[in-house]
């Protein structure tokens, strides 16, 4: 009996349990937020430089004024061609009279349409030049950047190329490189008897400087990427030779005599190697040497023509041009040489690959169809782009961003000769690269520390 | 003996509650596709009924819970069909009866009516939040999760009592202080959704004012997706907030460009009756079609 009803007492004491735990389990299934939420995709948008206003930067006194506003032009200069940003007009300006140590009325910017604004003082303190900046965002009214630099009063146009950088990053994403230079062969003279020279310049044109005579053919001059160093060949005493030369020092070495050098040699990312192209019995392979130990190790052995090597940012690979399927085609292979593989595939021949220091994408020179073509594509060989078309376009080299490329253009007719250009990654905003006469063989340095 | 009465006992009773565990899910949020919103209000019968009679001073009807025959459940059932965006007025197949949730193909004219404003009322209760509601409240993307919410719902009042849609609608009903104006009678309670129209002029007005960032590495496909909150005249609350994450730079290059973007195009021209839908926005900054691989 009592067996009984505790029994039965028991079943419902488990049927309500369970009971109680199914209404909790639906329960626990049914909480939602309280109110609706629109979601919406954007896939549209309007692509376009940015609007970014840079009043004259201010002196503090110590200065003239106008010594304040050569840096805020450069600043305004190097930000405008690089495509991505429009500065305003100054006469648009209403605003006067800004002081980088307040906040602006930034009402008196939104109606210009300005999205950013930078504000800037320089003056001279014990004998440096000291710049200080603020980057606005006008349409929220938060500050993006500020920064105050001391550099060497020599050191102005160097000064608005930093604050250029550190806008162009803050705002793009991507590192700078305004404070660059460019190192290329200056050729003068009429067509048949050109003198070509090496020269090099900051990277908008600037303070060019001649580094040789003109008496002996230089060419393929390459900036080491992390000293201020470049090599460059040279036909000094009639056989080829590769220099290494020290751009602040002055100072030049002979790397080597190589005889049957076909192209000047790249450095490795470490700055501790170098790769070039050794030519041999009609054959050319590729080979890397130790700069300190000086011993090279050949890296391709095919009867082919395998020259103009690039490094991969990692140091771990290496894209380089040959014909060994009967065309000049491009090919990688990993930094000891093995796992030879063609990655272009197009119709046409192409040449002097060069690895993106993001490492994203390889630029090249492709001739098809009678025309030369500056292109990217991936690292596996997909995606391939041309970038611009034109005649004798030849000789892509990156800024240190991996964003921009330069490349020599050579214009025909008697009066004609090769012009340094200028573009974008995506293709845009193509610019002639202003040079004392002739240029050629570009090649970008890397971010002046 | 007793004992084996009890096992079966128990046995069955874990295989009820084991089917439960397996029929009902647990409302994890689905993946469903994106699609334009579609945001689905569920409608009482009460507050139906005030729709249609336009009046403000509604007292609510009797409460509703038990009733097995909720149409409210339904309502949303036939909402669910319809799924591509152009849904936002379809009248669903005619379910015969008691449906007057049914469509008459609404002229959607968003010609104001304001019995928006009751639809806003109610939106405004309900969001008086920490309300455990039980009931699925109105939400965009996942309908099918909302049918089976809504069979959830109907077994819970069902069997237990548990405080459900009715009960919560008296609340809405009896919610206090909220102003309460004259309101015209709308002849059904579907309109509370965006219209496509609305929605494509919104994001074209957006898209004009973005610039993404072109060209950074992977930029291409980086998406961000922004939550922001309008005022009535559809200025933004505050400033919008990014609801993922990414760490590169060009994540940062990216949020900041959509974030400047809603900043610059506001305010939205939007119909005011439908504010309650749209005052709560995610945008979901998406590149690839521009860049062809989206």
């Amino acid at each position: 009996m009592t067996d009984l009803t505790s029994s039965s007492m028991h079943q419902r004491r488990v049927s309500r349990v369970v009971g109680l735990l199914l209404c909790a389990l639906i329960a626990g299934t049914a909480t939602h937020p309280a109110h609706a939420v629109v979601e919406l995709n954007i896939t549209q948008g309007n692509i376009q430089a940015m609007p970014i206003a840079i009043p004259d930067f201010a002196s503090d006194g110590s200065i003239d004024a106008n010594a304040a506003r050569e840096i805020s032009n450069v600043v305004a200069n190097d930000l405008k061609s690089s495509g991505l940003f429009l500065p305003i007009d100054q006469a648009a300006f209403i605003e006067k009279g800004l002081d980088v140590t307040r906040a602006p009325r930034f009402e008196d910017w939104r109606p210009i349409n300005a999205q950013a604004l930078v504000v800037g003082k320089i003056g001279n303190i014990d004998g440096k030049l000291r710049a200080e900046f603020r980057l606005w965002d006008v349409l929220s009214g938060k500050q993006l950047a500020g920064e105050q630099f001391f550099t060497r009063p020599k050191g102005a146009r160097r000064v608005g190329h930093i604050i250029a950088d550190a806008i162009y990053e803050r705002i793009t994403g991507e590192k700078g490189y305004f404070d660059t230079r460019v190192v290329f062969v200056d050729e003068s003279g009429p067509k048949n008897k050109r003198v070509k020279r090496l020269a090099i310049m900051d990277q908008d044109g600037h303070n060019v400087r001649l580094l040789t005579t003109g008496k002996d053919l230089v060419l393929t001059p390459r900036f080491s990427p992390s000293t201020q160093e470049i090599t460059y060949m040279s036909f000094e005493g009639g056989t080829p030779k590769v220099y290494l030369l020290n751009i602040e020092t002055g100072q030049k070495e002979i790397v080597g005599t190589f005889p049957g050098m076909t192209f000047a040699p790249r450095f490795s990312p470490d700055g501790q190697r170098i790769i070039m192209s050794l030519e041999q019995a009609g054959a050319a392979n590729i080979y890397a040497m130790d700069l300190r130990s000086r011993r090279t190790t050949q890296l391709t052995n095919s009867p082919a023509i395998n020259t103009s090597p690039s490094y991969a940012p990692d140091g771990r690979q290496i894209v380089f041009q040959s014909d060994r399927d009967g065309s000049q085609q491009i090919y990688v292979m990993n930094a000891n040489g093995s796992g030879q593989r063609r990655i272009s595939s197009g119709g046409g021949s192409y040449s002097t690959p060069v690895w993106s220091p993001r490492g994203d994408l390889i630029a090249f020179t492709k001739q098809a169809g009678g025309k030369f073509l500056i292109g990217v594509m991936k690292p596996d060989g997909s995606g391939e782009r041309v970038l611009t078309e034109g005649f004798h376009n030849e000789g892509p080299t990156w800024a240190p961003n991996g964003r921009v490329l330069m490349f020599f253009r050579e214009s025909p007719g008697a009066a004609g000769g090769p012009r340094l250009f200028s573009i974008d990654l995506t293709g845009y905003n193509e610019r002639l690269v202003a040079t004392p006469s002739f240029g050629s063989d570009p090649a970008w340095s890397p971010l002046i520390n | 003996m007793v004992r084996k009465s009890a096992v079966i006992s128990i046995a069955l009773h874990l295989v009820i509650l084991l089917w439960a565990v397996v029929a009902f899910p647990t409302g994890r949020a689905l993946d469903a596709p994106m699609i334009e919103d579609v945001p689905i209000d569920i409608v009482s019968p009460s507050e139906f009924t005030k729709i249609k009679a336009g009046m403000v001073d509604a007292k609510d009807e009797a409460p509703l819970a038990p009733k097995p025959e909720v149409p409210k459940p339904k309502a949303v059932t036939e909402k669910e069909p319809p799924k591509p965006p152009k849904a936002e007025a379809v009248p669903p197949p005619p379910r015969a009866p008691q449906e007057k949730v049914e469509e008459k193909p609404e002229p959607k004219p968003e010609k104001v009516e304001k019995p928006k404003e009751a639809e806003a009322e109610k939106k405004k209760a309900e969001a008086k939040p920490d309300k455990p509601k039980t009931k699925p409240k109105p939400r965009p993307a996942p309908e099918a999760e909302k049918k089976r919410d809504v069979n959830v719902d109907r077994m819970a009042a069902l069997l237990n009592k548990l405080p459900d849609a009715a009960s919560e609608a008296r609340t809405e009903d009896a919610s206090p202080d909220t102003p309460r104006k004259k309101v015209k009678g709308q002849s059904s309670g579907m309109q509370m959704t965006m219209a496509v129209n609305e929605i494509d002029a919104l994001r074209a007005k957006i898209a004009q004012c973005w610039n993404p960032p072109p060209g950074g590495l992977g930029a291409d496909a980086i998406i961000v997706k922004l939550r922001l909150q309008l005022n009535e005249d559809g200025s933004l609350i505050g400033y919008p907030t990014v609801a993922n994450s990414g760490f590169s730079p060009f994540f940062q290059a990216a949020a900041d460009s959509a974030v400047r973007a809603v900043y610059q195009c506001q305010p939205y021209e939007l119909p005011a009756e439908k504010y309650a839908v749209w005052r709560d926005m995610i945008l979901n900054f998406d590149p690839r079609q521009m860049y062809g691989s989206g």
